[in-house]
């Protein structure tokens, strides 16, 4: 578990992978995903794109420049910064590899 | 005179088990699970057929339920058991008796790993269904009980038994199992009992559908309403739109041994959820609830 990033140790240069072993379904564009070792997740629909695109190849600092592409309107130091969240979030809750979510009791 | 035998427990002795055909019930099945129980009462064995009776089936079970009356040391007690297991051992014959029914409902679950089994109730309209899920004390058991009063089909108020390919629902027509707190609200449905069997039963009715409506139970139904119901006194009985997410967090979550195939299970139930509309239900008043999902059943049946 050494190599294991603290979600909130995420960057930019993470590619994010879904754990192996968790399970997705998809309905009305929000994706319900069952994790053996936390559970099940309801996210909404932002979440649920970004999720599709998280292939262990493409980093959050590539999936950005995309995200400025198609929101042209937006900030894009922002947009940056909500995929972070975002990421950090379904690290926090045990849906990515190389990922630890620690302990969901603790602070921090 | 025959010796009474000893059993494993040196602290048990037996009484000789019943040896009368009359004593033993006809077989059931509960889904996968196929049983008989025999039993030291002729009266008891008649009330078992009663309240088994929807899940009937011809021949000979495979797996036999034995009721029967111990010694101990400590006194007479009340021994439960399932072939070799010994499911309990109590002092109150009523104990016994909770118990082997929650063993049947425990064994229908795990003997049936073919199917997506969801902890819910489950009435149909013309072989539409809507689906009944939530935990223990949620007024599942009362709802149905007023659905088919109102002249819906039954087929559990326990186990909805998807099959994960067609997302049929399959019947686990077992006796309504109806809780004090309900009796009021089902008063003209209190079953008569024989009062030769009033020791042996749980502070509970065993409400056979047919009961009910000699006709209410049905095989298959193909659910298009999802109702996570909520008793709630004092609330206002309403219900409200549930997004299909959400409905399919809630399956998961209300379904047994979820784990052993989240793959197949998850998958079904968000195909589940896909074809059905899904509603949260707060109730207060019966009758309300009842028209409440009445009414949307009967718009799904109708397109």
């Amino acid at each position: 578990m050494a190599d294991q990033l603290r979600p909130e140790d995420i960057t930019l240069e993470l590619a994010p992978q879904p754990r192996g072993d968790v399970t997705t379904v998809e309905v009305d564009g929000e994706a319900v995903v069952y994790s053996p070792n936390t559970g099940v997740h309801r996210l909404d629909t932002i979440a649920t794109v970004l999720w599709r695109c998280f292939d262990g190849d493409t980093s959050l600092h590539e999936l950005a420049e995309d995200l400025v592409d198609v929101f042209a309107d937006e900030d894009p130091s922002r947009l940056s910064a909500d995929l972070l969240a975002y990421t950090r979030d379904l690290g926090r809750v045990g849906l990515l590899d190389a990922v630890d979510p620690g302990d969901p009791n603790t602070d921090g | 005179m025959t010796a009474r035998t000893r059993s494993a427990d040196p602290k048990t002795l037996l009484v000789p088990p019943p040896r009368s055909r009359a004593l033993r019930t006809g077989r059931f099945r509960a889904l996968g699970h196929d049983f008989a129980v025999r039993t030291p009462d002729a009266a008891l064995t008649g009330y078992l057929n009663k309240t088994f009776g929807a899940l009937a089936a011809p021949g000979k079970a495979s797996g036999e339920y034995l009721l029967r009356s111990v010694r101990t040391r400590g006194g007479r007690r009340w021994e439960t058991r399932y072939g070799d297991e010994r499911v309990t051992v109590t002092a109150e014959p009523s104990m016994a008796l909770a118990m082997l029914l929650w063993h049947v409902n425990r064994e229908a679950v795990a003997r049936t790993p073919g199917l997506v089994r969801v902890h819910a109730a489950v009435a149909s309209l013309d072989g539409t269904a809507v689906m009944l899920p939530a935990p223990m004390e949620s007024g599942k058991t009362t709802l149905v009980a007023g659905l088919v009063r109102s002249g819906l089909d039954y087929l559990s108020d326990e186990i909805a038994a998807l099959d994960p390919a067609t997302l049929t629902v399959r019947a686990y027509p077992k006796a309504l199992s109806v809780d004090p707190g309900s009796w009021t609200a089902l008063a003209d449905l209190e079953p008569r009992v024989d009062p030769a069997v009033a020791g042996w039963l749980p502070e509970q009715w065993q409400l056979p559908a047919t009961a009910i409506r000699q006709d209410a139970v049905a095989e298959v139904a193909q659910p298009r309403v999802v109702v996570f119901p909520r008793y709630e006194p004092g609330a206002a009985t309403q219900l409200d739109r549930l997004p299909r997410a959400e409905a399919v967090v809630r399956l998961v979550q209300s379904t047994f041994r979820f784990e052993e195939e989240p793959h197949r299970d998850l998958e079904a139930l968000g195909r589940l959820a896909r074809d059905c509309e899904c509603y949260e239900l707060v109730m207060s008043d019966l009758e309300t609830a009842c028209a409440l999902v009445l009414e949307t059943l009967s718009s799904r049946v109708r397109r």
